[in-house]
């Protein structure tokens, strides 16, 4: 059993290799923690704050780097364990990524059957966290709120806590395929845009109204004058659908917070007025 | 006419509101080329309305007007209730505009009965094969089948919709014939069997064989007299017939099928007749194992209006359907068949314990299960485990032998489990206790008891079936 990395001494760990946060940025960084010589050295995100003993080395993202690791790792483990590993790094929970990486290096020896050892504390956590960024990615496709502007495209923000967009992408493309989208991550000002018959593509800095500074936009600050003109009355009859469909005799305000937690109401048609 | 479409949306919603099924899952219908939506097999959650029950398709009326007088409901022609109609345009427009903005993910069609049942079919799958031909839509589409309706016209139904689903609603014919006297349960299981063959399975002979007893005497209960249930048949599968799981397992399904991927299910509704548990769970599982249905809701009655036909609820028995929900995860979900769960001596589930705790405490001798040892249907067979964190269990222990803290990291609810388990020979010790647990200790009932009766008992009063 491997000590969870959080609890090892930074005075055992000579030596740290650090990340810029991307996706492929991190798959060098595992790459290079794959070739180091024992003692295996920790790999943290760049903003994490240095330790007393420390020696950090910041690892170059090469996308070419990363996608040949990526199938290797596949070729080896396959596509659903990589996809939890995924998940994990979406997650941005703390130690997910330092913990993915072990897992990555275990991976390479024993292919997926390292996912099973959930006895294990360091894969019992990136085996949560990759569920708890599934769950919220799950969550997202059924709250996520599209409206209709009036170029005839559609908007739909979000502010979900894991960095769920890629894995929510493909779903909404399949689903809304003749429709011109957006999916905006408030938090991170982030977007997935969508046009009919391309790929999906991930814009970072995207703000819906270039005017204002992308984070503080919400559906209720949408300028009125951009959207069609059908859609405040269609958000309308939503909310009435949504208040009549209740039965008065079993109202249970615990049981729908806890179904659906208040931190995501804002965002939500129907929780909101007018 | 000139009622407004959100007076409309509102009364045709509050009309459809008490059938109890929301589920979306099933299908896997692929989006077309240039066409709006798809199937999604798990099924999406898109809100969670006051009452707490997830909202997920656009359940409406297509009329609420209706010539039935069923007392349970509160569209019978009878009740004194607004009413409303859609033209299919507008229900059209209404599930484009609402499943574009991701409101839903598909739509819950049902109607009042409009002259016949043909007539009332009719108009509904015309909804349908306009949102399906003219809209190219690929959304989740759900319809109600009338009782009664031709099987030409369920056929027709089941080639456009996700899921087609008939209500048996009263549990026993003595009730239905009381409660809902213009439905038969012919009409009923005529519209079931078609649905069955319908999705490709070939509906199980349920009536007891010639020369068989045609009404059973189930026992009495509630101080009512012993309940018939002739042709429902509702009588427990023999102990050596298969659980719902096990038949479940061996029928393929195919959730990309053009007709019907997500089958059949129906509601029956609890608290407006005399039926006990028991009645209610043997009649499920018969409905699971004849007719391949997908789910069976429960519907906990909300008195509408006086109807001398039922009773006069304080509220809706809510406890009551919990626990009858518990009880069908465990025919579905945990391999247990009706008869163990209920039996001539208990016909009504346990207020205070879940009907697995319940079943456990009664089953000692098949405790305590070795978890590094035992095979998957003897784990989920433990309070406190459930089908993921058994899976868990078998996958975890293939590398290391498992401890109590190594249970409680895989999910294992171990406030339940610790009464049930050992793990290398030793049970493990129950947080706060400084005693090992003993499962015949009087506190592990007190332990084992939920919250439900607490949360939901003062919802629910009970009606004395037995006063005059």
């Amino acid at each position: 059993m491997t000590e969870p990395q959080a609890d090892r001494d930074d005075r055992d760990e000579p030596v740290t290799l650090a990340h810029d946060g991307s996706w492929p940025g991190y798959l060098c960084t595992c790459a290079e923690a794959l070739n180091a010589p024992e003692p295996v050295p920790r790999v943290v995100g760049s903003e994490a704050p240095l330790g007393l003993f420390e020696s950090r080395m910041a690892v170059a993202r090469d996308d070419g780097r990363a996608a040949a690791l990526w199938d290797r790792l596949t070729a080896k483990a396959g596509v659903p364990a990589m996809r939890i590993v995924l998940e994990a790094f979406l997650s941005e929970r703390p130690d997910a990524r330092t913990n993915a990486a072990v897992v990555i290096r275990r991976l390479r020896r024993d292919g997926a059957a390292a996912l099973r050892d959930l006895a294990d504390p360091v894969v019992l956590s990136v085996d949560k966290a990759a569920n708890k960024a599934r769950r919220e990615a799950e969550r997202m496709t059924g709250i996520a709120r599209f409206s209709e502007l009036a170029d005839g495209s559609w908007y739909a923000p979000l502010e979900p806590e894991c960095d769920v967009l890629p894995l929510v992408a493909d779903h909404f493309a399949a689903r809304f395929a003749a429709m011109r989208f957006a999916l905006h991550d408030l938090r991170r000002g982030r977007a997935v845009l969508h046009d009919p018959g391309r790929p999906w593509l991930l814009t970072d800095g995207f703000a819906l109204n270039p005017a204002e500074p992308a984070g503080d936009a919400g559906p209720g600050d949408i300028d009125p004058g951009i959207l069609s003109p059908d859609e405040s009355r269609i958000r309308g009859l939503w909310r009435r659908y949504f208040s009549a469909t209740a039965i008065e005799g079993r109202l249970n305000p615990g049981l729908q917070s806890a179904h659906i937690p208040k931190k995501y109401w804002r965002l939500l048609t129907e929780m909101s007025e007018g | 006419m000139g009622m407004d479409a959100a007076t409309k949306l509102s009364i045709l919603a509050d009309a459809a509101k008490y059938d109890a099924s929301c589920s979306s899952s099933g299908s896997a219908r692929g989006n077309a080329p240039g066409g709006l939506g798809n199937g999604a097999v798990g099924g999406i959650c898109h809100s969670w309305a006051a009452d707490g029950r997830c909202v997920s398709l656009l359940k409406v009326l297509l009329s609420n007007a209706c010539a039935y007088d069923c007392a349970y409901c509160v569209n019978r022609r009878s009740n004194d209730v607004p009413r409303a109609g859609f033209e299919p345009e507008e229900l059209v427009r209404l599930v484009i505009d609402f499943y574009k903005r991701n409101y839903i993910e598909g739509v819950f069609i049902s109607s009042g009965v409009i002259g016949c049942p043909d007539h009332t079919m009719e108009r509904m799958i015309g909804v349908a094969k306009t949102l399906r031909v003219r809209e190219r839509w690929n959304g989740y589409l759900h319809l109600k089948a009338i009782p009664g309706s031709s099987v030409e016209l369920v056929d027709e139904a089941a080639r456009w919709a996700d899921r087609v689903s008939v209500n048996v609603e009263l549990p026993s014919q003595a009730s239905l014939a009381r409660v809902a006297p213009d439905k038969t349960p012919a009409a009923i299981f005529g519209v079931m069997r078609a649905l069955a063959r319908a999705s490709g399975f070939e509906p199980r002979k349920v009536l007891p064989a010639a020369g068989a007893p045609d009404r059973l005497a189930l026992p009495p209960s509630a101080g009512s007299a012993a309940e018939p249930v002739p042709l429902y048949a509702a009588r427990p599968a023999p102990s050596g017939e298969r659980s719902v799981m096990a038949a479940r397992k061996g029928r393929a399904r195919d959730p990309s099928s053009a007709v019907l991927p997500a089958g059949q299910t129906t509601q029956l509704v609890v608290g407006a007749s005399p039926e006990s548990d028991a009645t209610i769970l043997t009649l499920a599982e018969n409905l699971y194992l004849a007719y391949d249905v997908r789910r069976v809701y429960y519907s906990a009655f909300v008195p509408a209006g006086r109807d001398p036909r039922v009773p006069a609820l304080p509220g809706p028995p809510l406890l009551r359907e919990h626990r009858l929900y518990q009880a069908d995860w465990l025919f579905r979900f945990y391999g247990f068949r009706a008869d163990e769960i209920l039996g001539p001596d208990r016909p009504n589930l346990d207020a205070d314990l879940d009907p697995k705790c319940a079943w456990a405490l009664r089953n000692l001798d098949r405790f305590p299960v070795e978890v590094n040892s035992a095979d998957y249907l003897e784990l989920l067979r433990v309070p406190g485990i459930g089908p993921r964190s058994a899976s868990r269990i078998v996958k975890a222990r293939a590398a290391a032998r498992l401890t109590p803290e190594s249970l409680k990291a895989l999910g294992v609810v171990m406030k339940r489990a610790a009464f049930f388990v050992t793990c290398s020979g030793s049970s493990p010790p129950l947080p706060g206790y400084s005693r090992r647990p003993s499962p015949d200790a009087r506190y592990a009932r007190a332990a084992l008891t939920d919250g439900a009766r607490l949360a939901l008992a003062p919802l629910q009063m009970e009606f004395d079936w037995g006063a005059p």
